[in-house]
């Protein structure tokens, strides 16, 4: 642990490397070579048209997809079939789903602390001290014990990213968070993920939402067809795409 | 855009209004449900023409016809079969001691449905009134006329006391109850069993004494109290990516659906000691336990089964995000969740399963129904088959209807549906 530690405050090694990162779903090729350095403290905004392999790069980062070609180096870990790396690697990375994915039968409380009890083994105290700290943080301490049912989408979305933190991850993975919330809920999700960006988390973010990218992210990353078709920070994406399929995608959603 | 605005105009005024009031009386209940035209008023009185047709014999028979004192007489026989009669109390201290614990349960888990409690007393009193009935017309016949009393007394006792530790102790006899169901069973069969042949307290009672429906009760209790933990490792075998895990779990889960239960039976009873060596005499009632117990697994994993898959993936994929092993996500995120969706179908494989132990009487075990057959063997009681099997029927009603009760209290206090 020290060791990596050690690497990831020279600055110059990226938390994370994908290098020729290939995947098929039986006879279809879902990535087709990415390359991908983050470093710490890069906020990224990956976009694309559905389809084009972007929430399926993610997941193979923390090993939900398996890659089949190429090599995926997190925090100076390789994300082998070796069971024990996977779950080092995913103790460092925290998930966001666009469906939030709560545990329905637990209430917020005990989905925050489910994980730090049983993989950190911390004591009940520590973990729902620290849980009652992220909710906090994400607005909505007085939900602590209700169910995520009685919560609204923002709401869930919420208590689901400081179910991610709790693990006190160094990376953070978003699969299109706000993509199943309704307009004005979006927002509230949106600053959670502002503040937590401003607080310097590493985090990559799979994401339609423009505003987002243009005031938040440090680089974006086009992906089309398996494929990163263009990146760069989003004043040159916005404002001087070199791709025609950049250009013919952000025309249509910027609209 | 007037037509727009009106639109929404109304929409708003009609959420303002109260609700409708219904109103219900007894005659408008009967005006609206049975005469509510001139059809359904004639169909009304037909089925009232024949349910008094078919009834009337029925009552007739039940009230000036059947000899029902053959019940009392054989109460005993009917409940513990041969089992000594001197040491039949101590099979009324395990029934007081599932008195206490269905208290005990009752307060610490299902608090706030103090309506349950009435519910489930009434029944118990309605199903023992008839033969209260029965035993008030036996004046001067050699009954120990205490035995029902003194019984009923012990279980509203044991059920007041477990109630009053539950409200004492408060949350904290949560685990108490857990813990007390944990180890009631090898509790009560230790003391069914007894100790050892010469013991002066309590000698041994060989399981061939063992009868009537305290046998139905505790094979079938045991068949589901270990064949749930068993489906549950065949149902995650099943979906097991080792292939050696799945094959074997498919075998077994379809061979032991394939057959009926009555030659599991036979097997159990007949094939198992052909094929060990002679030395070694598996207990006749262990052979059919074990018997029960797979045939209750295999259908348990197929329920359990179903559960796992109405889980979404996304719940898998959440718990592997948080770098939880498989086996503590299968533990604290997908088994109780798989668990608590299949509730419905236990209670239905716990009532089937409840009533399928009546098959022990082909393999020569004195359960409920054979002791029933038995007594009208007796020159005493010939000709009381009718009696005898009512009262079977009423004992296996209330039995199973007792299991879909507590399992509709049990979906509650899951709050199953609400999530």
């Amino acid at each position: 642990m020290n060791k990596n530690n050690v690497h990831e405050s020279d600055g110059n090694n990226p938390i994370i490397a994908a290098r020729d990162v290939h995947k098929w779903f039986g006879q279809f090729h879902a990535l087709r070579g990415i390359d991908m350095e983050v470093h710490k403290s890069e906020k990224i905004v990956i976009f694309g048209p559905s389809g084009s392999g972007k929430s399926t790069f993610i997941r193979t980062i923390n090993r939900l997809e398996e890659h089949q070609r190429g090599e995926i180096v997190v925090d100076g870990i390789e994300l082998t079939h070796d069971v024990k790396n996977i779950a080092a690697i995913r103790q460092e990375i925290g998930m966001v789903f666009q469906a939030f994915n709560l545990f329905p039968h637990l209430t917020v409380l005990s989905n925050i602390t489910l994980a730090p009890l049983h993989v950190r083994k911390w004591s009940k105290e520590q973990a729902e001290e620290s849980a009652m700290q992220l909710l906090d943080r994400v607005g909505i301490p007085e939900q602590a014990d209700k169910y995520p049912g009685q919560l609204s989408g923002g709401q869930q979305q919420r208590v689901a990213i400081a179910r991610a933190l709790a693990m006190q991850p160094k990376i953070m993975l978003f699969d299109e968070p706000t993509s199943a919330l309704d307009p004005e809920m979006i927002k509230e999700v949106l600053d959670v993920m502002t503040e937590l960006a401003e607080s310097g988390m590493t985090m990559l973010v799979v994401t339609h939402e423009m505003g987002f990218a243009r005031e938040v992210c440090d680089r974006m990353v086009f992906f089309d067809e398996g494929q990163v078709v263009e990146e760069g920070t989003p004043q040159q994406l916005f404002e001087n795409p070199q791709s025609e399929r950049t250009k013919l995608f952000l025309s249509q959603i910027l609209h | 855009m007037t037509i727009n605005v009106t639109g929404i105009d109304k929409e708003i005024r009609s959420d303002m209004l109260p609700p409708p009031i219904e109103r219900y009386t007894v005659l408008g209940w009967i005006v609206k449900n049975l005469f509510s035209s001139w059809y359904n008023g004639i169909l009304t009185f037909v089925a009232i023409g024949i349910v008094f047709a078919i009834g009337r014999p029925a009552i007739i028979w039940a009230f000036s016809q059947a000899r029902w004192v053959v019940i009392p007489f054989n109460m005993a026989n009917l409940m513990v079969g041969v089992y000594p009669r001197e040491e039949i109390w101590r099979v009324w201290s395990v029934v007081y001691l599932i008195a206490g614990l269905v208290g005990l349960t009752w307060r610490t888990q299902f608090r706030g449905h103090s309506r349950g409690v009435i519910v489930f007393a009434l029944m118990i009193l309605l199903g023992i009134l008839p033969i209260n009935l029965a035993f008030m017309g036996m004046d001067g016949e050699t009954i120990r006329t205490t035995t029902l009393p003194r019984g009923m007394a012990g279980v509203g006792i044991g059920g007041l006391f477990g109630i009053l530790v539950g409200q004492v102790g408060g949350d904290r006899m949560k685990r108490l109850s857990t813990y007390g169901w944990l180890w009631f069973y090898p509790v009560a069969i230790f003391l069914i069993r007894g100790i050892s042949q010469d013991h002066s307290i309590m000698p041994l009672v060989k399981t061939s004494q063992w009868g009537g429906l305290m046998l139905n009760t505790i094979v079938s209790s045991t068949a589901l109290v270990l064949g749930l933990p068993i489906g549950i490792v065949f149902a995650l075998g099943r979906r097991s990516q080792l292939p050696v895990f799945r094959t074997v779990s498919i075998v077994f889960i379809e061979f032991i659906r394939g057959v009926p239960l009555i030659t599991i039976l036979f097997t159990a009873q007949v094939m198992i000691p052909l094929f060990l060596p002679e030395e070694i005499r598996i207990d006749n009632l262990i052979r059919a336990m074990i018997g029960v117990t797979l045939f209750a697994a295999a259908y348990v994993a197929e329920i359990v089964r179903g559960g796992l898959q109405a889980i979404p993936r996304g719940q898998y994929e959440a718990s592997d995000a948080l770098a939880l092993t498989k086996a503590d996500g299968l533990r604290y995120i997908i088994l109780p969740q798989a668990l608590r969706t299949t509730i419905p179908m236990m209670v239905n494989q716990a009532i089937g399963l409840s009533k399928d132990t009546s098959l022990l009487k082909i393999v020569a075990m004195m359960e409920l129904l054979s002791m029933a057959q038995m007594l009208t063997a007796n020159p005493d009681y010939i000709g009381t088959q009718r009696e005898l099997l009512t009262f079977v029927m009423v004992v296996f009603w209330l039995v199973t209807y007792m299991l879909a009760y507590a399992g509709r209290r049990l979906e509650l206090a899951q709050e199953l549906g609400k999530r």
